[in-house]
């Protein structure tokens, strides 16, 4: 069986004026999407999320490496009709309604009874029905997040790169947009979203890829992420050298607990001579992995 | 299929323009702005005003249908479905030289039926569509560069010079290197005084405005690539 999505050895590098040394942007990734999957490339900004997308979406051509959409070119017409990109900023032309930016995207795809067929399931994707008599550009960010989506999805693409999409919404349209890529992947296509705060995927991605600096550092399931506990140390002065295993926070220390207890980790800071005023333990989040040490992660 | 599907995605945009903007008004302006010249000059020549019309028509079209900020920054929404960068171009240039020609044929339809002579009119009507079709294709190409700041220039100056031959201003005294510069533009860029010849069934004129509507649209379509940030 094809594979939807596949990077190998991917680089990317942008050249600057004035003989300054050019960027690195993207280094080395590699990965693969399955059919019905939800991945997250995760990364702090400027780790190259949107470079990756837009190799993937075959809107930049990598300085070296491959990349396939079903075996094909990204930049071939064949791979353009089964991949979607949703851009992080949302732009549309103006004067057009909902309804008419649909209608100018699906042109693209089709016409006659094909074409009023795919407005509708893209509103209904989107759940933009009722709004598809407003003017596209003056949408709340909400909406125009919706409507990004719906038109990456527009034709039905098996495969759906998705920028930044919770950038600006609230916990509620979180959830909602959330619970559409989730359907969307149900249905069988692969969707792979790049996000700078990764709080909150938790219950939506399969697979984890944490990019850092361009290299994808981390690319592991969900579940293996999310399966640690972490101990968190509060103390009235946090220790400038703190014990082995532990990292220093705001609030004092903070460990990976693995498969130690709780009372093992603070037995270690009472004969570090620590004053420890509390402690809790809590669930691993993706946003750990974000800060997890390189040493400590599984490939 | 790629560029009629291109052309049929584009068309649709200048019904819209035309009566969510001010296009619509300004195209309205154009005619009678041409008929009112027209009528008051001593002598009148349809031709000269089928010309101009479609030349700052087609700037006009341009400016409103590809030209602002957020229509270049939206060009990369078709190059995210399945159409190339230059069957977006054609549909484009399509549409805006569509406006354009409304405007030509209502004042080539004006002269034929004061004049009487409608073989003249039609030649007038061609030519007028020759020059809004080359006019644009540049136009396209100058707005994907620079944004409407050079539209707005190109209209001026059609507007004022337009019509005139380089010879007229390098004829003029002590003629400095900026007019000599901008009659050299006359005399290679798409202009309205070239055109006139098509109408007498000149090949020359005819070939010269194929070659810029080419020139144009590929020029366009290199930027078009570039605005989307598509840099394969």
């Amino acid at each position: 069986m094809t594979i939807p999505l596949q990077l190998r050895g991917v680089r990317r590098m942008f050249h600057r004026p004035f003989g300054r040394p050019p960027v690195v942007a993207i280094t080395d990734a590699t990965l693969e999407l399955a059919a019905g999957e939800i991945a997250c490339v995760v990364g702090a900004a400027g780790a190259g999320k949107t470079t990756l997308l837009r190799i993937a979406a075959g809107l930049l051509r990598p300085d070296a490496g491959v990349v396939r959409v079903a075996g094909e070119s990204p930049d071939s017409l064949t791979a353009r009709w089964m991949v979607g990109f949703a851009p992080r900023d949302p732009v549309f032309p103006p004067a057009l309604t909902v309804r008419e930016v649909l209608e100018y995207c699906a042109r693209c795809h089709g016409a006659g009874a094909d074409r009023v067929a795919l407005v509708r399931d893209a509103l209904a994707l989107g759940g933009l029905e009722g709004l598809a008599g407003r003017r596209a550009t003056m949408l709340p960010i909400a909406a125009a997040r919706r409507l990004l989506f719906a038109q990456g999805t527009l034709g039905g693409r098996r495969v759906l790169l998705v920028d930044d999409p919770f950038t600006g919404l609230d916990a509620i349209n979180r959830r909602d947009l959330s619970d559409r890529l989730q359907r969307l992947a149900a249905a069988g296509a692969s969707v792979l979203l790049s996000s700078a705060d990764p709080v909150g995927l938790e219950r939506l991605v399969d697979r984890v890829l944490v990019l850092r600096a361009g290299r994808i550092v981390r690319d592991a399931p969900a579940t293996v992420l999310l399966g640690g506990r972490v101990l968190e140390v509060i103390m009235d002065v946090p220790p400038g050298d703190p014990p082995p295993g532990f990292r220093v926070t705001a609030t004092g220390l903070e460990a990976d607990l693995g498969h130690k207890s709780a009372e093992a980790a603070l037995a270690l800071c009472r004969a570090h001579r620590l004053a420890v005023r509390a402690s809790r333990v809590r669930l691993k989040g993706l946003d750990d992995a974000l800060f997890d040490p390189l040493e400590a992660v599984p490939r | 299929m790629d560029f009629l599907r291109g052309i049929r995605a584009e068309w649709p945009l200048l019904r819209i323009r035309l009566l969510r903007t001010r296009l619509g008004l300004w195209l309205v302006l154009v005619v009678v702005a041409s008929l009112w010249l027209e009528r008051t000059a001593t002598a009148p020549d349809p031709l000269t005003t089928s010309l101009r019309a479609g030349a700052l028509a087609a700037v006009l079209c341009i400016g409103y249908l590809a030209g602002s900020s957020p229509d270049r920054r939206a060009l990369v929404l078709p190059l995210l479905h399945p159409l190339t960068s230059g069957a977006v171009t054609v549909g484009r240039w399509c549409a805006a030289t569509g406006g354009a020609a409304l405007v030509v044929l209502a004042v080539a339809a004006h002269a034929a039926w004061t004049t009487g002579a409608v073989p003249a009119s039609l030649g007038a009507a061609l030519a007028g569509l020759a020059t809004a079709g080359a006019v644009g294709a540049c136009t396209l190409a100058l707005v994907w560069s620079g944004g409407n700041v050079l539209a707005g220039l190109l209209f001026v100056w059609l507007a004022l010079a337009g019509g005139a031959p380089p010879e007229s201003l390098i004829g003029a005294s002590h003629p400095g290197p900026t007019r000599l510069l901008l009659a050299g533009l006359q005399e290679v860029a798409p202009a309205p005084w070239r055109y006139r010849a098509i109408a007498s069934g000149d090949p020359g004129a005819a070939i010269h405005a194929v070659a810029w509507i080419l020139i144009g649209l590929m020029l366009a379509r290199w930027r078009a690539r570039r605005l989307a940030g598509r840099t394969r």
